[in-house]
């Protein structure tokens, strides 16, 4: 596992598989005409719920992606005012909390190791309301705890170490 | 963060640098014709699921190779007139449309002699019903020798359209040439 910046110094990703980082991969896969064609023909849910056609919610979601990262670099330095605490009923900030920034259906998951300081997880089209109701946001749940407990086995621990963040 | 864990932090951090930055740097750089180029993949998408086409299948028509129409569908490539037709042929379907330009104010069919051994309001009539009878046009001219023919679309008639330039050249072609050649100004 490696850890990439993004925007240094308040920005990385993890890369899991040694081959590209999770956003790229990510904002590659959103960019995807094919890609997103067939995530919506396999998840129709979204277009239910939008009430939208398929080549609606892909053209869509090509102008999130492009809007997702233009936002993350112009916040780049400020990080704490567009992620959220991954469980929106929560306003108490946890250390080493998990986070998530919206764009529209696009979900960022990440890990805040300071103030400002965040390092990017996963990501997901956001489905449900609960992460641990749906495959694939279940999997970023994974993922998330998997990076922390890497974090912690390389010595970066919350306590101690990092801010609660309410957003 | 304490410096002891702050030295800890960075010595995780890899010194790769991800292709984000330049793949979005691209496509700033060339974002008005990529819009047009993923709708373009959206709709050979969509087509190519409607008629229970493989991609294979489209390369083929195509006379392209496979490659080709993966990059055409993952819509980040800079189409050719050439391939956007190959693909609206293959596919059966109009891809871009190019919007004709239409006259609603009246034009003015000129000659470069003037009218005057033949009646040209009356070929023009005729050109007319012959090539669309539902148009209404109303023509005027001086019954004197003239070399311009105002035409112009009558407003009042609920059958109204604009005039088209692919109607206004029908007519031209329709008219008596000889020697006489003639233009048309908006």
């Amino acid at each position: 596992m490696k850890i990439v910046p993004i925007f240094e110094p308040h920005l990385y990703a993890f890369c899991h598989d040694s081959v590209n980082d999770e956003f790229y991969k990510l904002i590659n896969n959103w960019l995807d005409p094919e890609w997103l064609e067939n995530f919506f023909y396999n998840n129709k849910s979204v277009l239910v719920f939008e009430n939208i056609k398929l080549e609606v919610a892909i053209a869509k979601t090509i102008k999130l992606a492009d809007k997702l990262y233009d936002k993350i670099e112009f916040y780049q330095k400020s990080l704490d005012t567009q992620f959220r605490n991954l469980d929106n009923k929560s306003l108490s900030m946890k250390p080493l909390e998990k986070q998530k920034i919206k764009s529209g259906w696009l979900r960022l998951y990440a890990l805040r190791i300071e103030a400002n300081v965040y390092i990017i997880t996963g990501g997901a089209i956001k489905q449900s309301l609960e992460m641990k109701d749906h495959p694939h946001t279940k999997e970023e749940l994974i993922k998330l705890e998997k990076c922390k407990n890497y974090l912690n086995c390389q010595g970066i621990h919350d306590i101690d170490s990092f801010f609660e963040l309410n957003f | 963060m304490n410096n002891e864990k702050l030295n800890k932090f960075q010595t995780l951090i890899s010194k790769d640098v991800s292709p984000l930055h330049q793949k979005m740097a691209w496509r700033r750089a060339n974002a008005t014709w990529l819009a047009k180029s993923a709708a373009i993949a959206i709709k050979v998408l969509s087509t190519i699921k409607a008629k229970k086409m493989s991609q294979l299948q489209l390369a083929e028509l195509m006379n392209v190779t496979p490659q080709q129409v993966n990059k055409i569908i993952k819509g980040e490539e800079n189409l050719s007139l050439e391939t956007i037709v190959k693909l609206e042929l293959a596919l059966g379907t109009q891809l871009i449309a190019i919007p004709e330009y239409q006259f609603t104010n009246p034009f003015v069919l000129q000659s470069d002699t003037p009218f005057q051994t033949w009646n040209p309001i009356q070929h023009v009539i005729s050109v007319r019903n012959q090539l669309i009878h539902e148009r209404n046009l109303s023509l005027q001219a001086s019954k004197t020798l003239t070399s311009q023919i105002s035409i112009m679309p009558n407003v009042n008639n609920e059958l109204f359209y604009p005039l088209g330039s692919e109607f206004i050249q029908s007519l031209i072609n329709q008219l008596p040439k000889g020697n006489t050649q003639y233009s048309m100004c908006a």
